[in-house]
């Protein structure tokens, strides 16, 4: 019977288009709000994420989250690594500079300075061009390529440029994919004594203590340590992330602004794909009861609803998704504000299921129609 | 399997509905006869309870009361899939309003019984259009409904009512939406092609113009059979069985 419900599907071929189009809709506004908001969950724990060989972060006790730090005295480092259960710290330190374009202008970069020595924090895996090794040449940067081209759009994006940073100058060692601060400014690394020096801070030079437990030793249980001896707060790295992605939620602004898109996606496409879908049954109603009454099965008649769902489901949501991947592909990696946005398989995965319930929803309030139909109403006008 | 060849007899039905809390009783205790071999007409004024008593008898509907023989089987004791099973096996269908599959065409429209039994397409399609065919629409079988008069719409829906060769025809009405011309077609069609030897073919009808095909005439009035008027329809090809 599959042929005789695809050509029930079909045949009106403007409610089958309303159909698609519906889920369509409802599929590219869910996944390209929530894949927007997914990105900017996560990219405020890019830093955390970067220093991926660190398992604590150390920070004064009023710092919430990576871009709002208060930077402490050098001294924090020693008192951290003295802490028993503590293999190695490193400091990492970060400030707002200002970058210099070509027509003299400033601009601000949140420049982030890590430890000489080591290069803990660097963005070792998300390098485009060059290598994080490049930061032990002297005077060197590394730029996130969209932010770059942002602020030199006149500038070919080819290591060696240079470029003048809070009055220091610098020299382009790579290029790294970052996402912008907290407020929408591009991320240069450096070294840290080369963020020392660009940011004119004298003091105050160590944003972050990065650390890693010894083998064998919970993080968590040394960052307990480290907080009773040193009165800092510690984090392990699982737990900061947890704990900024909890304050961008509560704090931010973003769960309320992608919340409410989020859900208007939702209520316009059940309203769109549950009404669609049940007016589409309810107009088959005596189609059904015709097959009914010719003596086909309930078993037969619910297979062939459930095969019409799910064709316009997972056609309409293909064409949905597929555009709003197409959206991310064609602004993801540009300059503007959704830069190194994309479609995380979770958000995928996420609003298929969502679509496909509602559709199977829908469709359920009308088989209900369907089945109970008497079929004698095949004799009725 | 004599008992096929037995007809359909009602004694004593009853059925009733309620609506908006009030019980109208529709069948009154109903005695009604078609026997094989015949075209039965059931004639009677609109609401009388016609369409209710033909729903009876194709396990559409159930009856509050009385004794139901069809082909031979006690249907009132009949349990949905086997009251779902008889009607795939041994009933066709004719409505008012033809009831066609809008996306299909005409051959795959009257194709759909055969499947339904578990015919596969390629086979369900090639005996769909020898029906089409005595139907004379053999050329219209590729055809959608939408691209078909209401006349050959009707023909369509009587091919995919007799393709599976039932036992037992209910025709609710064939004629009502037609024009004269195309209506007393449709009850030559019945008449010529529908009633053989062995199958009961009852029409539900008001339209006075088509009496002329019945074998017999059983009127309704208010929920009983009120009159039952045997009649020699000539010529006919068949043979008669024996009447009361
Ligand atoms: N499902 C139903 N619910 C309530 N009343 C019904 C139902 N079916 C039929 N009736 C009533 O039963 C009466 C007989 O209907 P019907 O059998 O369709 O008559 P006919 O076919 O002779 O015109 C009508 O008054 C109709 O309103
Ligand atoms: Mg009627």
């Amino acid at each position: 019977m599959i042929r005789v419900a695809l050509a029930m599907l079909t045949h009106d071929k403007a409610k089958y288009v309303a159909l698609v189009a519906g889920i369509a809709f409802a599929s590219l506004l869910i996944s390209q709000q929530a894949a927007i908001f997914w990105s900017a969950l996560r990219s405020s724990t890019y830093g955390v994420q970067s220093a991926s060989a660190a398992d604590l972060w150390v920070m004064k006790p009023n710092v919430e989250i990576l871009d709002l730090a208060d930077p402490m005295k050098e001294g924090v480092v020693n008192q951290v690594r003295s802490v028993a259960g503590v293999q190695w710290a490193v400091p990492y330190y970060q400030a707002l500079g200002m970058v210099r374009t070509r027509q003299g202008s400033f601009r601000p970069v949140l420049v982030i300075g890590v430890d000489d020595a080591t290069l803990i924090g660097a963005p070792a895996a998300r390098m485009v061009a060059g290598d994080v090794r490049a930061l032990e040449q002297p005077n060197a940067v590394i730029f996130d390529v969209s932010g770059y081209q942002q602020n030199f759009p006149d500038l070919p994006v080819e290591i060696g440029q240079e470029v003048e940073i809070g009055h220091t100058r610098a020299v382009v060692g790579g290029f790294c994919k970052a996402p912008p601060a907290w407020g929408g400014q591009t991320v240069v690394y450096t070294t840290r004594s080369l963020a020392v020096q660009m940011s004119r801070e004298t003091e105050n030079t160590v944003s972050f203590v990065l650390a890693k437990a010894e083998e064998g030793t919970d993080p968590e249980q040394v960052a307990a340590r480290i907080e009773k001896e040193t009165g800092l707060k510690a984090r392990s790295s699982r737990g900061f992330s947890a704990e900024i992605i909890e304050w961008m939620l509560r704090f931010s602004g973003v769960a309320e602004f992608f919340g409410v898109t989020i859900l208007m996606g939702v209520v316009i496409g059940v309203a769109i794909v549950g009404q669609t879908f049940y007016l589409f049954s309810v107009e088959n109603v005596k189609q059904f009861a015709t097959l009914k009454a010719i003596g086909v099965g309930n078993r037969s008649v619910l297979g062939m609803i459930f095969l019409q769902a799910s064709l316009v489901a997972v056609i309409g949501f293909s064409l949905g998704v597929g555009v709003a991947s197409l959206f991310f592909a064609y602004f993801g990696p540009g300059t503007g504000g959704l830069r190194g946005m994309n479609m995380p398989v979770a958000v995928f995965i996420g609003t298929g299921v969502f679509i496909y319930l509602m559709v199977v929803a829908s469709c359920f309030l009308s088989i209900r129609r369907v089945l109970t139909a008497d079929p004698a109403i095949v004799f009725r006008n | 399997m004599a008992s096929t060849r037995e007809g359909v007899h009602c004694e004593q039905l009853e059925r009733s509905f309620d609506s908006a809390g009030v019980r109208q009783q529709v069948l009154k205790g109903l005695r009604f006869d078609a026997e094989p071999g015949q075209l039965t007409m059931l004639i009677g004024p609109s609401g009388c309870g016609k369409t209710t008593l033909i729903s009876i008898i194709a396990g559409l509907l159930g009856a509050d009361a009385g004794h139901l023989r069809v082909l031979g089987q006690e249907l009132l004791s009949l349990d949905a899939q086997q009251l779902l099973d008889f009607r795939l096996r041994r009933i066709g269908f004719v409505f008012q309003q033809y009831n066609l599959i809008w996306g299909l065409s005409a051959a795959e429209n009257v194709a759909v019984p055969l499947v339904a039994a578990g015919v596969q397409w390629p086979q369900a399609l090639e005996r769909a259009r020898a029906m089409l065919g005595q139907l004379g629409l053999g050329e219209q079988t590729h055809k959608l409904p939408r691209q078909l008069s209401s006349g050959q719409q009707q023909r369509v829906a009587i091919a995919r009512a007799l393709v599976h060769d039932p036992d037992l025809l209910l025709c609710d009405e064939p004629t009502a939406a037609l024009d004269a011309r195309s209506g007393h077609q449709v009850m030559e069609l019945l008449r010529s092609i529908a009633v053989r030897p062995g199958r009961v073919v009852i029409v539900v009808s008001h339209d006075q113009r088509v009496f002329s095909f019945a074998d017999r005439i059983a009127e309704m009035d208010d929920g009983l059979v009120v009159r039952v008027e045997d009649r020699a329809v000539a010529p006919s090809a068949y043979p008669m069985e024996s009447s009361r």
